[in-house]
């Protein structure tokens, strides 16, 4: 994957470019790209962040791929989970052997206020017609869980306070400190400009400031959203029985599922996203696994509350328990169940396009015991899955990626 | 006299251009559908009959919007002058998303996820009326 983060200098064909040459290091024998016989991405909305359309050609032309076929899926912020999905299908099939499949997205060259009306393209139009944008929709929604299983802010704060400490741990992250080390470098810079100390003396007093983190869509602020972020992420998808030739370790893909679902005007329940429960079942089956199964997991936490529900919808755990597992601890890395070792979506960073291709970057490099510090412990990692979600549940992917046999 | 006006979205802002809160039935499973559907999503059967809502509910879900997108910042929306938002469950079953209000100056109040709401039209300086539920 390329850096995540606000990049003035760069476009998307700069990102994408990245984004292949690390994928080229990280091919144990070397990859020939000659080899590659298509390319599947995923890309929300350039056409609105930077006013141009049609990145297949664009990006087939700078990898030097032409004439090969070059395919945009969309899906809003799930759209290189379904494009890994078809390139799945493409290999399944046996029409290709060997496809790259990614996502990219190009999204600080506006400001904050043009991104959200940018990403609310993917909402349902009544809920624009009555003044939501996503923060406001999931803001909504944090209301709904908190009235239903009497879960609070705290309950919040724990997310996001796991998410900066994994971040922490990553290189790559967009966001790469703890809420702690966010304090004493602020509190640094307040006794350079001979100001008074802050006043908080843990991470929770820090983020119950509200001038420290102020209210975006109540009960959402500032640090329970992701940030807006340029990236680029991809993979290479090879036939089982030539993966061989690029690797001894090679993952499996034991599952994909793809799901929809509706708007919070229709959906079946407003804390739980239908389309992952039908994505997740989808995988589960294919892979022949359950939840029980599945060691570590990247989830699509745009929002803090999004993280809770993601959980429970994927079985991890029980409807309504998900805010209690996070504060028991289970959801960190040295938890029972680690969710969003890389500092999710929150930290490491949510180019939108980009962001199902880089969560499968994360669980590709945790099962092959090379996240560094951020490593799952145990030596016996084997099975991990994503998680990638777009609009309001509109659209979720699940794959499930297996080491060995 | 019947209704004889398409099940579009359309149709259902120009009913609330006119006050009244309109939904789809269908003749085949009696789901009603508020927005209005065309084609019913529960058993797939397309002969549907217009029908109005009592206009009470529900809050079920609501956000007080400090960030707001660049239209409701022209209308003076902001950081200064947050607005209240949500979810409704009308008394009929069908939800509807729209503005709440008659509490937006309250501070902390905003409004409880529970609470009884009633329908209503807002005039303002706007043209066309805008949809809004107040406490009951």
């Amino acid at each position: 994957m390329s850096g995540f983060g606000m990049f003035a200098e760069k476009d998307s064909k700069d990102l994408f470019l990245e984004a292949f040459a690390d994928l080229r290091r990280s091919v144990d024998s070397e990859l020939d790209p000659t080899d590659i016989e298509a390319l599947y991405f995923g890309n929300f909305t350039n056409d609105f962040f930077v006013h141009q359309s049609h990145w297949g050609a664009v990006l087939s032309d700078a990898l030097g791929l032409v004439p090969k076929p070059a395919t945009r899926v969309e899906g809003a912020c799930a759209s290189s989970g379904l494009a890994f999905r078809e390139a799945c299908f493409a290999i399944a099939s046996g029409f290709y052997d060997v496809v790259l499949v990614g996502g990219v997205e190009d999204m600080s060259k506006r400001s904050t206020a043009e991104v959200a009306e940018g990403l609310a393209l993917a909402a349902i139009p009544y809920e624009l017609d009555a003044g939501f944008n996503f923060p406001g929709v999931f803001g909504a929604i944090a209301s709904a869980y908190f009235q239903k299983h009497g879960a609070t802010r705290e309950h919040l704060i724990n997310v996001t306070i796991k998410s900066h400490t994994n971040a922490a741990l990553n290189p790559r992250a967009q966001l790469g400190k703890s809420v702690q080390q966010m304090m004493e470098s602020k509190a640094r810079r307040a006794a350079e400009r001979g100001h008074d100390p802050p006043g908080w003396t843990n991470e929770r007093e820090f983020l119950r400031d509200e001038q420290a983190n102020p209210v975006v869509a109540s009960p959402l602020h500032l640090f329970d959203c992701c940030p807006i972020s340029d990236g680029a992420a991809c993979l290479l998808l090879v036939a089982g029985e030539i993966a061989g030739r690029f690797t001894d370790d090679p993952l499996q893909v034991a599952g994909i599922g793809q799901g929809s679902g509706r708007g919070l005007q229709a959906a079946e329940e407003l804390t739980s996203f239908e389309a992952t429960r039908a994505a997740a079942h989808e995988a589960y089956q294919m892979a022949g696994l359950e939840p029980a199964d599945i060691q570590f997991a990247e989830v699509h936490d745009c929002f803090s509350i999004a993280e809770l529900m993601h959980i429970e919808d994927l079985g991890f755990f029980g409807p309504g328990e998900g805010h209690l597992a996070t504060a028991d601890g289970m959801t960190r890395l040295d938890g029972s169940m680690p969710i969003n070792t890389s500092g999710g979506l929150k930290c490491k960073g949510h180019p939108v396009g980009a962001t199902g291709a880089g969560q499968l970057v994360e669980v590709w490099q945790q099962l092959r015991q090379q996240a560094g510090d951020r490593q799952v412990p145990g030596d016996d990692l084997r099975i991990g899955l994503a998680h990638n979600l777009g609009g309001t549940g509109g659209t979720s992917s699940v794959t499930i990626l297996r080491r060995g046999d | 006299m019947t209704e004889t006006r398409a099940f579009t979205d359309r149709s259902y802002a120009t009913f609330l251009s006119e006050e009244q809160l309109m939904g789809s039935r269908c003749d085949g499973c009696d789901t009603l559908f508020i927005p209005p559907r065309a084609l019913c999503p529960a058993c797939h059967g397309d002969n549907l009959s217009w029908e109005q809502a009592g206009g009470g509910g529900r809050l079920v879900a609501m956000t007080r919007m400090a960030m707001v997108s660049p239209g409701l910042a022209d209308e003076g929306y902001g950081g200064d002058r947050p607005y209240c938002t949500g979810v409704i469950e009308l008394d009929e079953g069908p939800r509807v998303v729209a503005r709440l209000a008659g509490r937006e100056t309250d501070e902390h109040g905003h409004f409880e996820v529970g609470q009884a709401m009633q329908v209503g039209f807002e005039h303002l300086d706007r043209k066309t009326p805008r949809l809004v539920f107040r406490p009951a």
